[in-house]
């Protein structure tokens, strides 16, 4: 046994590189799924850890009669615990910083029930302080803020300073989401905080009052969850949130689903190249050695014994990089998880290595290799003895290549063009293993590139084409004429529209959905409004204009009607869907001023209307080319009657800076890909070679230059890429559609954009790739000793 | 017995074909292997030459250096004049290419090819003048031509590959044991190609081989035994190919 182990080990050692391909293949697979899977791991334990101790809400319940659902919630079978909050939103003032703040309620004297905050500084509230408040972290680091100063709050009776107590994480603010319209809300302009429940009760008046329940775990849970919805929708709720809808919650499992998805594709792609890699190059070994195997099988050597041994070929270098992938998987991991919790500030983390992943990995990385060293395996295995003891080699067939019988005048070309077209298909299997190393090289390829492009469309068509206004002033009362006046008279200031801003709840077909609605003015040249394709859409006088993803959620169509339901003003509108928007970020509501519009009135009847028209309440503003941005917001802010002003291109810019981590990201898939096609190119092509060592050295012998053998050698290749580019680039742009489309939701569209640049760069990186790796096998032909290669017998 | 009549070649001689105390020594690491011990040779332009040899005689290694595969460690190999010894890669790539064919044991022809495409090959890459067709028919092949190598014989196949040899209008033909893998009767008609081709084209035709029967049929038999030569004596009456026999 030991001498048929030096065997192997030799007959690895004479085919180092192609082992090696195998090898850095499989670590990949294994490393990147082990990173991907493990991290999902860890953050879904972090956060499901994080909701326990918070004891995190199934349902939250607002609108209608809170207190009446509440009590039925109590005596319903299955809920654990029911607790009832009030939530509101203000201002806040930080130096000459004005922004949104959601105060949430808390009870002052302990934690409250459900949805409880972690202090991570200073103290829970006091209820001897009850003007103390807890800052969410968020906000607290990027004012600096912290136990002992204090935050200013728009009341009515005017600016409060109040005294903060601590700062806490909350389950409902990982990820300090506004709504699930606003998840991409900036620090500057949206913040949360934490204040004792009686005196946030007496500033708002009595609303904003939210249930919130739990309901024990088990197989039961969704539907209890459902039946407790119908009770609140019975007990006139407007706004019904599962923990999975939270806009937070949502948001962050959209986010790691993509890690859950990476693990799958990962080893996909590089255990799949693995098993090509070992198929071509265990076939080959088979093919050179047909003699030797029939002659130990003449000497009663085990089929079995044969089967095994070439199967250890492929699955040993796959366990050796299946193994120190594993290893680096963990601690891929560890680091990916530990960066992960720490940029989003997760006060609770459960980071630990996995073994089970590691293994799972391994043995998909041996399994993958085995099931393709399998076939060649048994092809030895099978090796009859006297035939391959009389050195009868099994001689190519050789004939026309199908592109030959397709395209009949390629028959004309001369002898060498010939043996470019007819070698590079001349063994199918190889050329399919190659084709396949361009087409999962331009998968990854496209999928990053496809990401990096759409993203960037994204951004363009709801920043520079859908959103038009560079700020949006919000104010005391109504958004008037002599206030708009007083902003479009402010030097810098291009043009002001008043607009209605207000929280409605889209009923429609026995559905509801939470969102905004904002009416513009008929004219507006604050907004633009893109249907499907991009076909720009008027702004209706009658009905309003719905977000897309409505179009399923609500099964609404243009002309049905719905009903709008406006929270916070206690008013419900019954209208008709005028048409659907495609915008990227948020599903949301759009109608004309005056809202709402009634059939058209005069005289009396439109005097009626007018007076039953909600007042706008904000106002948009575009800015004057080249001004300063800064400066102009403080002005805006200092004027009487403006509370804060919002920079909506403030949002642009920060996700223009998180562009450039998205090139790292592209970077090293497009790294990766070229890795991969690399592996299977230079696997195929050595390979090849070695076969054709006596014709090749043959050509040598009768004068034929290096450089034309590379010419030919490389021709066969370059045909195989090409071939492999159409079946790869359709392949390509599918798997990444597939995978854009995975992460759109209602919060976000993506619908997959590839610029021709991509389309050009995905091509260029594995051609490039390809000519790389045939560079290795050129080089062994330059070096082939011709004398020993011309008495090789040829196959 | 009837012996080959000496024709005057139809074109003139070429290839002469001058060693001067050759060597080639290869190292093996431990030990060297010295498969050409201070060679003379002077083997005349349009000969038939059989280098007869045990194995490990150094008969293929002379082989390699006459046709240019392989440097001499030393000594001078001349071919027509022309000092081939001491020149580099590219050098060597122009000799073979303008003056040597090669034929070899195992045809080695390209599998995908016709047999005519498989001597056009050799042209266009050589810039060579064609006339595959030609060659092809002259071997006896005219009706084999659009025939892949798996469809033809093993003798039909040598055929192809010295057509493929020729292409080139070598003047120099190096043959390595053509008939190594050749029945009987099929090894006669190859020599009786080669043969004829030595005669109707005065092509110097070197052929390596451990079989004494064939040095029947040469116009000069050289001897070989461990990287030296024993004789080198011309052969009074040569045979015909079919003749031969072993």
């Amino acid at each position: 046994m030991r001498l048929w182990w030096r065997k192997a080990v030799r007959d690895i050692g004479r085919r180092r590189g192609q082992f090696i391909a195998v090898i850095v293949t499989s670590f990949l697979g294994v490393a990147l799924f082990g990173a991907s899977f493990d991290a999902y791991r860890n953050l879904v334990t972090s956060y499901d850890a994080l909701f326990a101790r918070t004891h995190f809400a199934d349902l939250t319940v607002a609108g209608g009669d809170v207190q009446g659902f509440a009590s039925e919630a109590r005596n319903t079978a299955g809920v654990t615990a029911v607790s009832t909050r009030t939530v509101t939103e203000s201002y806040a003032r930080v130096g000459n910083h004005r922004f949104i703040v959601r105060l949430v309620g808390l009870p002052a004297e302990r934690q409250p029930a459900l949805d409880q905050v972690i202090v991570l500084r200073g103290r829970y509230l006091d209820p001897a302080r009850l003007t103390g408040i807890l800052l969410e972290q968020h906000l607290a680091d990027y004012y600096h803020l912290g136990p002992g100063d204090k935050l200013e709050v728009r009341t009515p009776l005017g600016w409060a300073s109040l005294p903060i107590l601590g700062v806490a994480a909350s389950p409902e603010y990982l990820w300090p989401a506004r709504s699930r319209q606003d998840v991409l809300t900036l620090p500057q302009d949206f913040g949360v905080a934490f204040a004792p429940l009686g005196p946030l009760q007496l500033m708002s008046g009595g609303s904003g009052r939210q249930a919130l329940l739990t309901v024990a775990p088990g197989p039961d849970h969704a539907a209890r969850l459902t039946r407790l919805e119908q009770v609140a929708r019975d007990h006139g709720a407007t706004s019904i949130t599962t923990r999975a809808d939270q806009p937070s919650n949502a948001a962050l499992h959209e986010d790691i689903a993509g890690f859950g998805e990476m693990a799958l594709m990962f080893p996909i792609l590089f255990l799949g190249a693995a098993a090509f890699t070992a198929f071509v190059i265990i076939s080959r070994l088979v093919h050179s050695q047909r003699s030797l195997i029939g002659t130990l099988r003449a000497n009663g050597v085990r089929r079995r014994a044969i089967l095994f041994h070439h199967l250890g070929l492929g699955v040993a270098p796959a366990a050796v990089g299946g193994l120190l992938g594993g290893l680096a998987g963990e601690g891929l991991a560890l680091l990916i998880s530990r960066m992960y919790t720490g940029a989003l500030k997760i006060p609770i983390t459960v980071i630990h290595p996995h073994p089970l992943v590691a293994l799972t990995g391994f043995l998909m990385a041996v399994a993958a290799v085995a099931v393709a060293a399998l076939a060649p395996a048994l092809d030895a295995a099978r090796v009859p003895p006297a035939e391959a003891m009389r050195g009868v080699q099994p001689v190519m067939r050789g004939g026309p290549s199908l592109i030959e019988r397709v395209v009949p005048w390629l028959s004309r070309l001369p002898a060498s063009a010939k043996l470019v077209l007819r070698g590079a298909v001349r063994n199918p299997g190889r050329s399919l293993t190659t084709i396949a190393g361009v087409v999962l090289a331009l998968v990854l390829v496209m999928v990053s590139l496809g990401m990096l492009d759409t993203t960037k469309v994204l951004l363009y068509r709801q920043f520079d084409r859908i959103q038009q206004q560079d700020a949006q002033v919000y104010v005391s009362g109504t958004a008037n004429s002599s206030l708009q006046q007083r902003l479009a008279a402010q030097p810098g200031v291009a043009a002001v529209e008043p607009a209605l801003q207000a929280k409605v709840v889209v009923q429609a077909n026995g559905h509801s959905y939470d969102t905004a609605l904002t009416a513009f003015q008929p004219d507006t040249r604050m907004h633009a409004f893109l249907g499907r394709r991009d076909r720009t859409l008027t702004l209706p006088a009658q009905g309003v204009l719905l977000g897309s993803a409505l179009r399923t959620r609500l099964s609404l169509g243009v002309g049905d009607p719905v009903t709008l339901d406006l929270t916070d003003l206690h008013r419900s509108v019954h209208t008709t869907v005028a048409g659907f928007v495609d915008e990227p970020l948020g599903t949301f509501a759009y109608a004309a001023l005056p809202f709402p519009a009634t059939p058209t009135a005069s005289g009396a009847s439109a005097s009626r209307a007018a007076a039953d028209a909600i007042a706008p309440n904000v106002f948009y503003v575009r800015y004057a080319a080249g001004v300063d941005r800064s400066s102009l917001r403080q002005r805006l802010q200092a004027l009487p009657g403006v509370v804060a002003v919002i920079d909506s291109r403030g949002l642009k810019a920060a996700a223009d800076q998180l562009m450039g981590l998205f090139y790292v990201v592209v970077g090293a898939m497009l790294v990766f890909g070229a890795a991969l096609a690399f592996a299977l190119i230079f696997s195929t092509m050595t390979v090849t070679i070695s076969e054709r060592s006596a014709e090749l050295a043959n050509l040598r012998a009768a004068g034929v230059s290096r450089a034309q053998i590379a010419r030919i050698v490389g021709g066969e290749n370059l045909v195989l890429v090409l071939l492999g580019l159409v079946p790869g680039l359709v392949l390509a742009y599918l798997t990444a559609a597939v995978f854009m489309d995975s992460f759109s939701s209602d919060m976000f569209r993506f619908d997959l954009h590839v610029t021709p640049l991509t389309w050009a760069v995905a091509v260029l990186a594995v051609v490039l790739a390809a000519l790389a790796s045939q560079l290795p096998a050129l080089g062994n032909v330059n070096r082939m000793d011709l004398a020993a290669a011309v008495r090789e017998r040829g196959q | 017995m009837t012996h080959a009549p000496k024709l005057e070649p139809t074109t003139p001689a070429r290839g002469a074909v001058s060693l001067r105390d050759v060597t080639k020594v290869y190292d093996g690491g431990a030990v060297l292997v010295r498969a050409l011990k201070g060679v003379d040779l002077e083997l005349p332009g349009g000969t038939f030459t059989v280098v007869l040899g045990p194995s490990g005689s150094g008969k293929t290694t002379l082989l390699n250096v006459i046709g240019g595969i392989d440097v001499a460690t030393s000594g001078q190999v001349r071919v027509d004049g022309e000092d081939i010894g001491h020149g580099d890669e590219r050098a060597l790539t122009a000799y073979r290419r303008g003056t040597v064919g090669f034929v070899f044991q195992f045809f080695n022809l390209v599998p995908t090819l016709t047999a005519l495409e498989n001597v056009a090959l050799i042209a266009e890459l050589t810039g060579g003048s064609g006339g595959a067709a030609q060659l092809l028919t002259e071997v006896g092949l005219a009706d084999r031509l659009g025939h892949f190598p798996a469809a033809l014989s093993g003798g039909e196949q040598q055929r192809v590959a010295i057509a493929r040899a020729l292409s080139k209008h070598p003047k120099l033909l190096l043959c390595d044991e053509p008939t190594g893998a050749l029945d009987l009767d099929t090894g006669r008609s190859v020599l009786g190609l080669l043969r004829r081709m030595n005669r109707e084209r005065g092509l110097s035709t070197i052929l390596v081989t451990h079989n004494s029967a064939i040095a029947q049929m040469a116009d000069r038999v050289v001897r070989m035994r461990s990287g030296a030569v024993v004789s080198a004596e011309p052969v009074d009456a040569p045979l015909e190919a079919e003749q031969v026999s072993w």
